[in-house]
């Protein structure tokens, strides 16, 4: 055996251990926190924006991202006191016909003043001829940039309005086709975004218009610093903003799609707010110290859409059986932990518009399994249910909810493939209609009914818009069409039980539930604006 | 010699040649147009269609696009992402230097704590403190590296918030990019107070290079313990000890460099190791390096990317392993008797 001297080898390993040992000692103690931290804020949101344009898409992400913190609207809606409050508009008028609104616009808004661009001018009646032009008339140099302005378009608000004119730099006239009780309301969503007229001149010049979308300038907030997909958002405040600088010099948005990583990062202070936080999570949050929640009234609802395009599910009574199959008690006991409203339609009752008289369909898989049979489906029929494995407003869980799904189907001889799909490329995907069926929703822009069936269930969101089903019914339509030039509310009330009657008959899409949504923040985090109807503002959030 | 080299450039060569033609098939073998996958660009005009078309030699036989295929690989065109719409080269360099970083201080980590451990339990070899080391090192072998992650998570972060969970440094710093490895970044960047920004990145890699660093510490301790028992029964040594030298001598002149020298190699199956490794690592503490990226790239069905990054990872492992085992061969003289005498 060998005699060695023992100090020697302690003295190498504990050096060598002690070296890496002690470092991260030392740096594991809480280090003061350095003040630049304390001016900026961080929100952990869900996805990647498809781009920053509001006027582009529906996808409550993108909005999330841009409408409130990038720009600004003419006007806008408060929705605690239910009224309509100046934006860049400081004060309007419709005329005693209905056909003509006037805008007094603000003077003096600066825009952002960014890497890409300097503006020479501030805010002025051709900005909102710029931007509204853009998705109402084909001419316009920019209309061709992005494929679809699909709330505008299912809103039909392209054909509305009959002229824009600028009868000062600070007064615009709007002059519509016919009276809309709801223009106003239209106006203040997070849709109707100003863009700058100057900055789109400049890229027409050099030949990126593609850039106005994707590098924005706007009146908002904040402006855009950068966007690495996947990783993060950097948001700046915008320093001359014509509602006072923001209290925050800094917003960051964190793409985490994961839920419970967005929730773990809340608990260690990495995130200062965070988005959609899921049901289940419901009580390690409101145990936590230092943390609150904020909800969201449901004003938004949870649906299977079948592609109605696709044999078999061009059938009702497949869509009728198919429902019967399906236990959404379970459903929402275990992806919605109760905290949703079981959707008797697509209406949430708390809608005046909601119909309570409908027959609904109890689930009952034998009476399905003949109605199947009936329908020529035989046993072992495969069809793919499409589900984004992101959290929704309306859906915390997508995949669990397919799971639960696949096993109802399973009961009843259908053999179901899941397939998820990261939201960009799902939206894609499904504006293709490739789709058998999917697991998706929607959340409402204004307290409207009109607004939870036209833009996801008329024939023109069938061709360009969020209508998954691809369902198009001309009856249903016309009814539609009907309550929007009504003024009468009893009579819209009407129009709308008949709508949803058909709804109820046909079933293109399967109502599932109306879900509660809320956000998590840090202590120190107050007035961040998480309200139904609008995308999140951080306009007024401070970090004390 | 000059065989050797030449039947390991041979296997470098085969092996590329056969990850090449299985990244050319992926492009055929993924769902939707080859034209689509392997342009990268979704939505495309007939007349775009039909110059990509024929620039690919997609209207072809399958022969002459794979020779399309390898001009476009050696003039670094992989097409653009689905998702970024940017080149992927781009993306792939944007994102790789995180990747590089991370496995270079957790590979310092490994040696500096691995090799006197491994030393320290061959030396004392069937003590106590032997089967302390080795025991341990067994156990956190055995431990999948991904749980031990989310262990260091739970315990560092949500129990205690000593260290951050996720990224490479708090996104209220705002680094430019100059060489990608970000505390370079911050030393060449014009932030004040850079203390305290040194401090933030260093806090987001401790767990990360540590929860890296477990797997291949425990490789080398076992390696290194077992070199070290064998150098130790060689008859040199107790030469070298009745020659009188003492035990700090002994170790330093003769047991660790000799007990070093064979498992060098091994190295090479370490790198692959750490290669694997660092791309869990990545996704589980969102690093925004190479796996974290791939990841992304499944979720979002990016096939360019899924292609161009299988392509790149591979014959960047293959190629490292290769070079490593010439340059050991160059350098370790016994290697080179081995090799002859076997001829």
């Amino acid at each position: 055996m060998i005699k060695l001297d023992i100090k020697h080898c302690w003295l190498i390993s504990v050096s060598l251990f002690y070296l890496t040992g002690c470092d991260l000692a030392g740096l594991a103690s809480k280090p003061k926190p350095d003040p630049r931290l304390q001016d900026g804020l961080v929100y952990c949101s869900e996805g990647n924006p498809e781009n920053f344009n509001p006027q582009t898409t529906t996808s409550s992400i993108t909005l999330d991202a841009s409408a409130r913190q990038v720009y600004d609207r003419l006007i806008n809606y408060n929705s605690t006191t239910q009224e309509f409050e100046p934006g860049l508009a400081t004060s309007w008028q419709t005329s005693d016909d209905g056909l003509t609104v006037d805008l007094f616009l603000r003077q003096d808004v600066a825009f952002h003043h960014t890497s890409y661009f300097k503006p020479t001018r501030s805010f002025n009646a051709d900005d909102v001829i710029f931007s509204f032009n853009r998705w109402r008339l084909k001419s316009h140099p920019f209309h061709d940039v992005a494929p679809d302005y699909p709330f505008v378009q299912t809103q039909q608000l392209n054909l509305l309005i009959d002229d824009i004119t600028a009868l000062s730099p600070y007064h615009v006239q709007i002059k519509l086709v016919q009276p809309s009780s709801s223009f106003i309301t239209q106006l203040t969503t997070d849709y109707m975004v100003i863009l700058s007229a100057e900055y789109g001149h400049y890229l027409n010049l050099v030949d990126k218009k593609e850039q106005i979308d994707v590098l924005p300038v706007g009146t908002g907030p904040f402006y855009f610093a950068q966007y690495i997909p996947d990783e993060y958002i950097r948001f700046k405040a915008h320093p001359n903003y014509w509602d006072g600088k923001s209290k925050l010099d800094q917003l960051i948005f964190d793409i985490t799609p994961k839920s419970s990583t967005r929730l773990a990062k809340l608990v260690t202070g990495e995130c200062d707010v965070i988005a959609y936080p899921i049901a289940s999570e419901m009580e390690i949050l409101q145990d936590k110290a230092g943390i609150t929640l904020q909800s969201r009234n449901a004003e938004n609802i949870a649906f299977w859409a079948f592609n109605t395009l696709k044999p078999p599910f061009d059938k009702p009574e497949v869509r009728r059986a198919l429902t019967r199959a399906i236990d959404l008690q379970t459903i929402l006991k275990t992806v919605y932990y109760g905290m949703a409203f079981p959707a008797k339609s697509v209406i949430p009752p708390s809608s005046w518009g909601f119909n309570p008289n409908l027959t609904l369909y109890d689930y009952n898989p034998e009476l399905a399994k003949k109605e199947l049979e009936a329908a020529g489906i035989k046993a072992g029929f495969e069809m793919e249910i499409w589900a984004p494995h992101i959290e929704r407003a309306y859906n915390p869980n997508s995949l669990k909810m397919a799971e639960l799904i696949k096993a109802n189907l399973a009961a009843v001889g259908i053999r179901v493939n899941i397939v998820d799909y990261e939201w960009t490329t799902l939206r894609k995907k499904l504006a293709a209609k490739e789709h058998d069926s999917v697991l998706i929703g929607w959340s409402a822009d204004i307290p409207d009914p009109d607004n939870y069936l036209r833009p996801i269930l008329s024939c023109t969101s069938a061709i360009l818009g969020n209508n998954r089903a691809g369902w198009c019914n001309p009856e249903f339509d016309t009814l539609l069409i009907k309550a929007q030039l009504s003024e009468n509310r009893e009579t819209r009330k009407d129009l709308y039980f008949q709508a949803q009657s058909i709804l109820n008959q046909q079933v293109p899409i399967v109502p599932i539930a109306h879900s509660m949504s809320f956000l998590a923040k840090q202590d120190n985090v107050f007035k961040v604006n998480f309200s139904a109807f609008s995308a999140i503002s951080f306009r007024e959030t401070e970090k004390l | 010699m000059f065989i050797y080299l030449i039947r390991r450039l041979n296997l470098l060569i085969t092996t590329l040649f056969v990850i090449s033609i299985i990244s050319f098939s992926l492009g055929h073998l993924f769902p939707g147009d080859p034209v689509i996958n392997f342009s990268g660009h979704p939505s495309l005009t007939y007349s775009e269609y039909q110059t990509i078309s024929q620039q690919l030699a997609l209207d072809k036989s399958y022969f002459e696009q794979y020779l399309v295929y390898l001009t476009r690989i050696f003039h670094g065109d992989f097409g653009v992402s689905f998702g970024s719409q940017k080149p992927i080269v781009d993306d792939f360099f944007r994102v790789l230097p995180a990747s590089i970083e991370l496995s270079f201080y957790a590979l310092v980590v490994t040696l500096v704590i691995s090799l006197p451990l491994g030393l320290w339990a061959g030396i004392k070899n069937n003590t106590l403190i032997d089967r302390v080391i080795f025991s341990i090192a067994t156990v956190f072998n055995s431990i999948p590296i991904f749980w031990v992650g989310l262990l260091f998570i739970l315990i560092f972060t949500l129990n205690t918030g000593w260290l951050p969970m996720s990224g490479r440094l708090n996104l209220l710093y705002e680094v430019p990019t100059i060489t990608g490895f970000l505390l370079l970044d911050i030393g060449l960047s014009e932030l004040p107070n850079k203390g305290y920004v040194y401090l933030d990145a260093l806090h987001h890699l401790i767990l990360p290079t540590i929860t890296l660093a477990v797997l291949p510490v425990t490789l080398v301790i076992g390696m290194m313990r077992s070199s070290v028992i064998h150098v130790m029964g060689l008859p040199y040594i107790k030469a070298a000890q009745t020659k009188g030298l003492s035990s700090w001598q002994l170790i330093s002149r003769h047991v660790f460099r000799n007990a070093l020298l064979p498992i060098i190699p091994q190295f090479g199956l370490l790198f692959n190791t750490l290669v694997t490794s660092t791309m869990i690592t990545e996704v589980i503490f969102s690093w925004p390096g190479i796996g974290h990226w791939i990841i992304e790239a499944i979720y979002q069905r990016d096939f360019p990317a899924i292609q161009a990054a299988l392509f790149i990872v591979a014959s960047m492992m293959i190629s490292i392993n290769v070079l490593l085992e010439i340059a050991h061969m160059l350098v370790n003289p016994l290697m080179r008797k081995e090799f002859n005498a076997t001829k």
